[in-house]
Order: structure tokens, then C-alpha cells, then sequence
């Protein structure tokens, strides 16, 4: 039995969500405020905002430690907030509790979606924040100067919020604030005021210190507001805009990624649509039918393909989302190592499937801490070398071929193949010399699980996992990766990944017993096979088209079914972001937007570097087609296996 | 162990076998299965359950035709697949059945059978989805 009882656990999901939306906006602010050297008077209503709902949402669900921790938080930046100015950054103390604060909400979040879940003591941290909060009040020594009240969360609703201040001389401001309150009555649906209750005569007290604050819900505003304007003994009367209209905003995202598990489940049912009405089809097709232009099913057809392409694109998210946690990740790291790094963005507007973006941010959360661990040298070094003082890391996002293209590259010190062969072959990972490998299959040794050239152990990499994690995660959501690298010039990772994980365009071909397709993007061109002429070069098969080799991808053998006759047989040509071979197939089927379905669990990734196959996708209720991986063949075909 | 536990009891070529009630999704009739390459001898194929692809295991020796099958669904957590069975199976409850002995070992290279109970004159290797599927995902298929 976990921490949460049955009735929590429903909301965990929500509060989690919320939680970590929250946090990231904290990161957010703590991260440009870093930059700025300051917290500015937004900032610390923010932090405030941010840290009273985390406060409230934590209680509900039981968590008293966090409850707490935030609320003490928030007593700090309540303070800091009434005194109306912005906080510079040299209160180091205060950066330092609020990064500690992210970090241990971070941790908690990560863990309690696990069944045995407790939560983690916090007091320690508590008690820091409760000294801080003395520390700060016994500094202010002045008592608050001005009573304060939080105007966006007092009024519930919709209405709009007015703020009256009375001419100063006279008293009884209950009394006249009541009167007002009269005046308008009729012509509005609901008032609601602060103070609340007008008839109690040391409310006076608080409307000369803070207002007369009126929240109206009405038809007739701008009459209203002249009425109120007009009232007796009124010296100002000024509307407040809602602050938290962009908190709204936020509100819908949240609601459209708690609404992910869902839109998996509307995706499959339209997917399953999809499917059927190309079974009908077919089945219609066989009855000899082929014309469907402007029949029922043709209109099915075109909304499936609608309905498709909304939850496409309803699963979509920037990728320039992840930047902060990015930069954070950074700042952590360099600080930590006591290097400097200057991290340019190129990211654009480029959107992706959620779940890519998910992914690809815990990849190049490893990359880049490998960068700045193994690649930027620290100052010192760099100064001796004749490189700029301080490193730079560039996080490039393009589209490629319809594919996401990202690199990171840095200007450090490169990987050194020697010492990766050298490390590779104590591992026994080698099985040649060195000289017969090539830079490209050297450098990809370190994509290899428990690979590691630090001797220690630091906090950030070096424990032997890292790298081998990024291959797997890419593995994941049918991404690759790729590494450049040049001695004391520096290293560039290159990641491939598909745009969405549903539907492509793919050609179909028939390769002895089995359908199998590519998408369509990557086809460049078909050709006869009898018009070709294989050459065999270092064991490797080439085709040359227009004066260029090109790897020759003959399957047969290695999926073990019967070759073709090559007087009929034909050759796909295709190119992706970095590859380009040619496939011997017996026919070309079709071109089709075909549903991806994920491999078996039990099959796993081994599979799919096995065979090639990424993907299996139905044809018709008796036929499945194989989606083949290229990039994974054109490495079995340089490894020498086709 | 639930004693109240009921079984599934399968029929091999070579061997009866028992599998967990609470371990059964689904017996699927009137199935085919694809197959696809470079797939290790133990697994028949592939075959579409409700939008994902399962593979299917062979029980013992395969003598079944790949269409028109029948295939049971089992499932330990998130990770399903399917088991190829001759005929259907039969309910019993394993408190009806004698304890023979507890085998924890590994039969055919896949199953791990948990242990082994005597009915109706037969013996019933008693087999462990979870750690039957925890070896399948550990063990480098290739």
C-alpha cells in the first residue's frame, strides 16, 4: 500500500502535472534571473503565485512536509513583495534555498508515481527557510508599512474588479463604501466587495489603509463605473486588470497534457478507422468496384484522415519547451565543474509529438552534461591553447527530410580514438586492429553500454552510464544518432527523429514472403535490377547510378526467403538526413499512409537492431507489412552482414 | 501462494501445462498468425490484438497451422503476448490437485516452470508468466 489512499491517487496525475508545470516556470524565472542578476517585482509575484498554489494543491494531497516547505516559501517572497522593490542577485543565500527548494519538488515529483512512494523529510530544508524568513523580518525591524491584500485570489469568478479609494478626511468609509455598493445594486447581477462586511464599522480601518476593492458582474459596466466614479466623497475609482488571464492560458495547456493518456487511446481508435475502411476497400476492390470517387466511402475516407491529422497535430508541442531545463541542466554542471560555457539556441518554432520531445530532452540532458564533462576543457587549459576563454555549446534544431535534425556540438577537446579503441578492446568490445575500423565505428563505441573513459566517478557523468542511455532512448521513438568528432576541435552529436510517432507516407514492396515498406520521403528513385551491375568492393556491395557507389541492399539471404528473378526484380534507390543505398525488392505494391504499430515489448530494441524492422503495420486483416528501418540496414550492410 | 487460485490447463504435444486465471487476458479464436523475420525458433509470429502487436510462443512442439488459430492472451504488467494452444482450455481450481514437487527451472528454453502438480493421472507443469516474460525481455534474442 502506498502514501496515497485510493481518493488521492485519482489526483495525483493532475497534481503532478500541475506540480511540474509550476516548477518549470519557477526554473524558468530562476534561470533568467540569473542571466538578469536580479529578481524582478514580477518575478517575485510569480514565485510567490507559484509557491501558494503548490502550498494549497500539496496539503490535498496530503503532503504535509512540501505543504509546509512551500508555505514557508511563500512568507519569504510575501515579504519580499510588500516591500515593492526588486531583489538584486547578490543575495546569494536566497538563490541558493530557492534552487535547493526546485530541486528537492523535482526529486519528490520523479518518485511519486512509484507505488511504494513516501515522501521524502524535508525539515531540514524547512528550518532553512524558516531562518531565512526570521532573518528577513528581524531586518525589516519597521513593522509591514501597508496592509496588503491579494486582490486576484480573494474574488471568485469572473467579474471585474474595481478599486475605490475615498477622499482622505472624511470617516465612516464603510459607511459611504455601503452606499455605493446601494447605488449600483440594480444594474449588476453580483457584487461582491472587500471588505466584506460593510455594517462593521472597523472595516473603515482597512479600506483607508488598503481600498475599497469591488468585484461586479454586470451587463451595463461602463455605467456602473460611472456611477462609482461619480459616488460621493469618491477621489479615485480605477479598474484592475486580472493578472492571472495568462494563468489561464496555462490552464488549457495543462488540461490538453493531462488529456495525453486519452488522446493515446483516440489515436488508436482512429487509427483502427483508418485501418477498416481500407479493409472495405480492399474487400470492395476484390468484388471488382473501383471506382469510389464521391462515394460514401470516399468521404469516410477523407474524415478519418481529418479526424487523423487534428489528433496529429492536438499532440504537439514546441521543442523549444525543453530549452530551460536545458540551460538549468548546464548551469548546474559548469558551475559544479567550474567551467564557462556559453550556450547558443538555434530552435526556432519546430513542434514535435510530446512524447519525442519528452524523450529527446532526458537524451540531451545527457549529451550535454558530456560535453561539458568530457569535452569543454576548463579555462585554464583553454587559455593555454589558444582557444577563447570560455567554452560554447550550440543546440541546433532543423527539419531534415521531414525528420528532426538536431546537433549539439561543442568546442572542446574531442574524442580521441586511440584511447576509445584502447578502453574498447579492455573491454573486449574489439575483434581487429585498429586500423580496421573506421573513425565512424570507433566513435561509436561509446554508445555502448558501461563505456566509460573517466576513471572516476563524478556527480554528473562518468559512472559508465550515459551515452548508451541516449542510444536506447532513441532506440525508443525510432531515432538514431550519430557522432562527429575532431581531435582538440571539439565533438558534434547528431540526432535524427521522426516528426510524429502515428502515420507516414510509405512505399510498399513485396521482398520474397513478406510486404515491407520504407517511407516514402526517403525514395529517390526506381530502376530495373537488370539494368545494374553489383560490384563487390572490400565485401561490400555497391550499385554505381550516375557515377556514384551505392550501398546494394540485398535482404534475401538475410531474412532467409528465395531471391528473385532479376529479369523482374527492381531497385528502390533512397537517401536519408545521412545515408543513401539502394533495396533489391521482387515489386513495388503501392504508396500508402500507413499506421505504425510499436513492436512487441517482448521483442524489444534487440529486435529491431537484429532484423531492421522498426515497426509492423496491417495491410488487411490477414496481411501485415514489415516497416524497415534503412539507417539500421545501412549499418548492417557496413558491418559487413548483408 | 492463493490457495484458492484457479488454473488454466493447457494441453501440449509433450507436457500439460498450467497457467494462472489471473494471468489470462483473453482466449482469441479464428486468428492468423504473420510471421516476420529473424525471430528466434520459440516464437511462431506475430498477430493483431485490439490495435498492438503480440508475439506468440509455441507451448511445446509446433504441429498447429498458423491461420484459423487459437491463442491464448496472457499478461504480467504492461507486457502482453500470446501462447498458440490446440484446443481450449480447461478451468480447474488447484486446490482439486496434488502437489508434486516445486521444479523452478526453465523447460524448452522459455517457460519457467514454477512447479509441478499431479491431476487426473496427469502431471501439470505449472508455469510462471512473470518470470517467464522477465527472461524473454533479459535474454539477448539474437
Amino acid at each position: 500500500m502506498g502514501f496515497f489512499d485510493k481518493e488521492t491517487k485519482g489526483m495525483l496525475e493532475v497534481y503532478m502535472i500541475e506540480t511540474s508545470q509550476l516548477i518549470e516556470q519557477l526554473n524558468v524565472i530562476l534561470l533568467n534571473s540569473e542571466e538578469n542578476q536580479c529578481l524582478s517585482l514580477e518575478d517575485i509575484q510569480n514565485i510567490f503565485r507559484i509557491m501558494h498554489t503548490m502550498k494549497s494543491s500539496s496539503a490535498m494531497m496530503g503532503l504535509e512536509g512540501l505543504s509546509q516547505l512551500t508555505h514557508k516559501m511563500e512568507d519569504i517572497f510575501s515579504v519580499y513583495r510588500d516591500y515593492g522593490q526588486d531583489i538584486q542577485i547578490d543575495e546569494a543565500d536566497l538563490f541558493n534555498l530557492l534552487f535547493d527548494v526546485f530541486d528537492f519538488i523535482e526529486k519528490e515529483l520523479g518518485l511519486m508515481n512509484d507505488d511504494n512512494y513516501m515522501p521524502v523529510s524535508c525539515e531540514a530544508l524547512i528550518e532553512k527557510a524558516k531562518q531565512y524568513h526570521q532573518r528577513l523580518l528581524n531586518k525589516q525591524n519597521v513593522a509591514i508599512k501597508q496592509e496588503t491584500f491579494d486582490v486576484e485570489n480573494y474574488f471568485k469568478g469572473d467579474g471585474k474588479i474595481v478599486k475605490i479609494t475615498f477622499e482622505k478626511e472624511y470617516r465612516m468609509e464603510n459607511v459611504r463604501a455601503f452606499m455605493l455598493v446601494h447605488q449600483i445594486e440594480k444594474k449588476c447581477q453580483s457584487i461582491q466587495s472587500y471588505p466584506a462586511d460593510l455594517d462593521d464599522s472597523q472595516n473603515a480601518d482597512i479600506i483607508q489603509k488598503v481600498g475599497f476593492y469591488l468585484c461586479i458582474t454586470t451587463s451595463e459596466f461602463d455605467e456602473v463605473f460611472k456611477t462609482l466614479e461619480n459616488g460621493l466623497f469618491v477621489s479615485k475609482c480605477e479598474e484592475i486588470t486580472r493578472q492571472s488571464k495568462n494563468v489561464k492560458n496555462q490552464t488549457t495547456l495543462k488540461t490538453s497534457q493531462i488529456q495525453l493518456k486519452k488522446l493515446d487511446t483516440l489515436e488508436n481508435i482512429s487509427n483502427e478507422i483508418m485501418m477498416n475502411v481500407q479493409y472495405v476497400k480492399d474487400h470492395l476492390k476484390e468484388m471488382g468496384v473501383e471506382d469510389f470517387d464521391d462515394s460514401t466511402l470516399y468521404h469516410l475516407e477523407q474524415l478519418s484522415k481529418q479526424l487523423e491529422e487534428t489528433i496529429i497535430q492536438m499532440r504537439l508541442v514546441p521543442i523549444k519547451q525543453i530549452v530551460p531545463k536545458l540551460k538549468r541542466t548546464l548551469r548546474d554542471i559548469c558551475q559544479s565543474q567550474n567551467k564557462d560555457v556559453d550556450f547558443i539556441i538555434h530552435c526556432g518554432e519546430i513542434e514535435a509529438d510530446q512524447k519525442i520531445v519528452e524523450h529527446l530532452s532526458e537524451a540531451l540532458i545527457h549529451i550535454l552534461r558530456n560535453a561539458v564533462d568530457h569535452g569543454i576543457e576548463d579555462t585554464a587549459k583553454r587559455l593555454e591553447i589558444n582557444k577563447s576563454e570560455k567554452g560554447q555549446i550550440v543546440f541546433d534544431v532543423e527539419i531534415r527530410r521531414g525528420e528532426l535534425y538536431i546537433s549539439i556540438s561543442d568546442d572542446g577537446k574531442g574524442i580521441d580514438v586511440q584511447k576509445i579503441y584502447k578502453i574498447a578492446s579492455e573491454l573486449s568490445l574489439t575483434d581487429k586492429p585498429i586500423e580496421d575500423y573506421t573513425h565512424f565505428e570507433l566513435l561509436n563505441f561509446i554508445l555502448t553500454p558501461g563505456f566509460t573513459t573517466n576513471k572516476e566517478v563524478t556527480q554528473y557523468s562518468g559512472r559508465g552510464v550515459g551515452l548508451d542511455v541516449v542510444a536506447h532512448i532513441l532506440e525508443e521513438i525510432g531515432g538514431h544518432i550519430y557522432i562527429e568528432s575532431e581531435l582538440n576541435k571539439g565533438s558534434t552529436f547528431i540526432l535524427t527523429l521522426p516528426l510524429s510517432l502515428t502515420t507516414i507516407d510509405s512505399t510498399c514492396f513485396i521482398l520474397g514472403e513478406y510486404h515491407c515498406s520504407i517511407p516514402s520521403k526517403y525514395v529517390t528513385y526506381f530502376q530495373n535490377a537488370q539494368l545494374q551491375q553489383v560490384q563487390e568492393i572490400n565485401g561490400k556491395k555497391y550499385i554505381t547510378l550516375n557515377e556514384e557507389l551505392i550501398p546494394f541492399l540485398d535482404l534475401y539471404s538475410y531474412y532467409e526467403v528465395e531471391k528473385p528473378d532479376l529479369k523482374q526484380a527492381l531497385l528502390i534507390y533512397f537517401k536519408t538526413a545521412t545515408q543513401q543505398g539502394c533495396l533489391l525488392v521482387d515489386q513495388v505494391e503501392s504508396n500508402q499512409r500507413l499506421v505504425m504499430k510499436r513492436l512487441p515489448v517482448l521483442l524489444g530494441g534487440a529486435y529491431r537492431n537484429l532484423s531492421g524492422i522498426s515497426g509492423i503495420s496491417l495491410l488487411s486483416k490477414a496481411h501485415i507489412c514489415l516497416n524497415l528501418d534503412v539507417e539500421i540496414l545501412i549499418e548492417k550492410w557496413k558491418a559487413g552482414k548483408l | 501462494m492463493d490457495t484458492l487460485e484457479n488454473v488454466l490447463c493447457l494441453q501440449g504435444q509433450q507436457k500439460n501445462y498450467l497457467v494462472k486465471l489471473s494471468d489470462m487476458v483473453e482466449i482469441c479464436t479464428h486468428v492468423s498468425i504473420s510471421k516476420i523475420p529473424c525471430l528466434p525458433l520459440y516464437y511462431l509470429g506475430i498477430f493483431h490484438y485490439k490495435g498492438n502487436i503480440l508475439p506468440v510462443l509455441q507451448l511445446d512442439e509446433n504441429v498447429f497451422s498458423l491461420t484459423d488459430t487459437t491463442i491464448l492472451v496472457v499478461k504480467n504488467e504492461d507486457c502482453y503476448f500470446g501462447i498458440q494452444i490446440g484446443q481450449e482450455p480447461v478451468l480447474e481450481n488447484i486446490q482439486n490437485m496434488t502437489f508434486t514437487t516445486n521444479k523452478q527451472e526453465f523447460l524448452s528454453d522459455i517457460w519457467y516452470i514454477q512447479s509441478l502438480y499431479q491431476y487426473e493421472n496427469k502431471i501439470y507443469y505449472f508455469i510462471d508468466i512473470e518470470k517467464t516474460i522477465q527472461f524473454l525481455t533479459s535474454e539477448e534474442i539474437i
